[in-house]
């Protein structure tokens, strides 16, 4: 079989593995081998699992061959942030103290849906340790690079998933977000990222961050791909205590709907204003080319932050309690402090982050009565250097450690979806916007996102070469 | 101590640090000292965000869940 490498979207590389113009092997043997020469710059892998990965595509190929299907994301290498269990390999979640872990005994069910659709897992993916944090510099793997700008950050804590899409080393990767670790990066690094209801998707074979804001999801350099791989990782999973009993929505058949019948408006207010000139321009050029004029503001949000903030650091760091007696010093110090302040932290300073949680919740919840989709800002300003902790944004001094995930955190407290979308500017790095909508509704999210895409005014920025 | 001694001191070195030994050892968490600094000034954040979400003439109502349960 010979015929040359489709373009590298996860949907073409399909087409043409299920038409047999390509063989799996070949797709994979060349994602190998981008891997092996861009990751030196990159930093994204931690894992490469490239004799499991042969084998697969091996085993795909001898299937087509024997006319049998193989699945929408035929022979379409992906790799998982290293908090995905994968069989036969530790899963060390960012951190030097999980080396010493079992290996996994078995796939996440994330990663066997994904293969059972067709895709091949090649590796795992550089992290913030323990997921805790918005820039993945590592201390222990290295910081994760930014492929538009080998000085900056790539945003996290899936700083490996987004940068490895946005390198042209895989399409597709999953990722985990509890406050905007699948949207910031996603931005920073230029393409596309969901993060879906709470509940919707497993988080079964996951090392768990914050247990009541932890959310698993894809990003791809385009629509098409991102959905592709949403709906394969779809359905109930009754091993995660949270993925809610719910039929799978397909978003797929819906992405050239058009946009009939979807309400959307822009999130205007004094909290989404501290953002740079250019993050506020780029959410205003979203809305103009949807026609958009509502504006509308988020009720309470300055609460809703607090509550993302109060609450995943409690619940984060009590996991590694027993560590942080045992091991302090094996933790990155960044991690270690803030865990540490976590665990002494008053239970009421807790229950009340919750109870303003459920009221900022209540109050957010009806503007979806007269709106199907929010346009925010993805981020307040552009991916800052590596090691960068100060930034003047809108006349406000910002730590860009915290603060990047200013405008994700409001969002995902109270789980809803939300679908970052990569803009074609002119700007030397990518920018983007966050779509939100209410629960289970990220069909709408799709629709708007392919329609800014068919407009041309989304875009992924994918190195090719 | 009166009741306005006690608001300046709130976040001061010495108040948090009383806290901080207090409460791990309550936890049986050793905190060695070079680790001190950074859990106090990650604490005093951690307190300072929580205090914007205290509202002292609100009367407290129970936590219904601690997940943001959604039913489709």
């Amino acid at each position: 079989m010979t015929g040359s490498l489709p373009n590298g979207e996860a949907h073409a590389i399909s087409n043409a593995v299920n038409g047999r113009r390509i063989s799996a092997v070949d797709v994979v043997e060349a994602a190998l081998a981008r891997i092996e020469t861009a990751d030196r710059r990159i930093n994204a892998f931690t894992l490469i699992t490239a004799e499991r990965a042969l084998a697969r595509a091996r085993s795909l190929d001898a299937t087509l061959a024997a006319g049998d299907s193989v699945g929408p994301l035929a022979g379409v290498p992906f790799a998982v942030k290293n908090l995905f269990d994968i069989a036969e390999e530790t899963t060390i979640a960012g951190s030097r103290i999980s080396v010493g872990d079992a290996p996994a005994v078995s796939d996440a069910p994330a990663i066997a849906r994904l293969e059972k659709a067709g895709a091949v897992l090649v590796g795992a993916l550089n992290m913030d340790e323990y997921a805790s944090g918005f820039t993945t510099e590592n201390s222990h793997y290295g910081a994760t690079r930014n492929p538009h700008d080998l000085e900056r950050l790539a945003g996290g804590s899936s700083g490996g998933s987004a940068a490895a899409v946005a390198a042209g080393m895989v399409p597709l990767t999953l990722g985990s977000d509890t406050n905007g670790s699948i949207r910031v990066p996603s931005a920073l690094c230029g393409v596309f990222g969901l993060k879906p209801t709470y509940g919707r998707l497993t988080r079964a074979g996951t090392q768990i961050f914050s247990e009541s804001l932890d959310h698993v999801g894809p990003i791809a350099g385009c629509v098409m791909d991102l959905s592709l791989a949403y709906d394969a990782v779809q359905g109930f999973d009754p091993v995660d205590p949270v993925c809610a009993p719910v039929e799978p929505m397909l978003a797929t058949p819906h992405l050239n709907a058009g946009l009939s019948g979807v309400r959307v408006a822009l999130v205007d207010g004094r909290f989404f204003r501290r953002a740079d000139e250019r993050a506020l321009a780029v959410a205003e050029a979203a809305a103009r080319a949807l026609g958009v004029t509502r504006r509308v503001d988020l009720p309470d949000v300055e609460r809703g932050w607090a509550a993302s903030l109060v609450i995943t650091l409690i619940e984060g760091s009590s996991v590694h309690l027993p560590h942080l007696r045992a091991r302090p010093n094996d933790f990155d110090p960044m991690t270690r402090d803030r865990f540490l302040a976590g665990v002494l932290a008053p239970a009421e300073v807790y229950l009340e982050a919750q109870r303003a949680r459920r009221r900022y919740r209540e109050a957010v919840l009806p503007l979806f009565d007269a709106n199907d989709v929010l346009i925010t800002p993805a981020v307040p300003f552009e991916a800052p250097a590596i090691g960068c902790d100060h930034l003047e944004v809108a006349g406000e001094s910002m730590d860009p450690r915290g603060m990047l995930g200013l405008f994700t955190q409001p969002v995902s407290v109270i789980g809803l979806p939300a679908l970052i979308v990569p803009m074609r500017t002119q700007d030397a790095l990518p920018r983007a916007v966050q779509l939100v909508a209410r629960p289970w509704n990220e069909v709408a999210l799709f629709r708007v996102a392919r329609a800014l895409e068919a407009e041309g005014v989304a875009c992924a920025r994918i190195q090719r070469s | 101590m009166d009741r306005q001694q006690r608001e300046q001191d709130w976040l001061d070195d010495a108040t948090l640090d009383a806290m901080i030994w207090s409460s791990a050892a309550t936890i049986r968490l050793t905190i060695p000292a070079e680790h001190l600094p950074g859990t106090r000034a990650n604490l005093r954040s951690l307190l300072a965000v929580a205090r914007t979400l205290i509202d002292a003439d609100k009367p407290a109502r129970p936590v219904v869940e601690i997940a943001p349960v959604y039913r489709a």
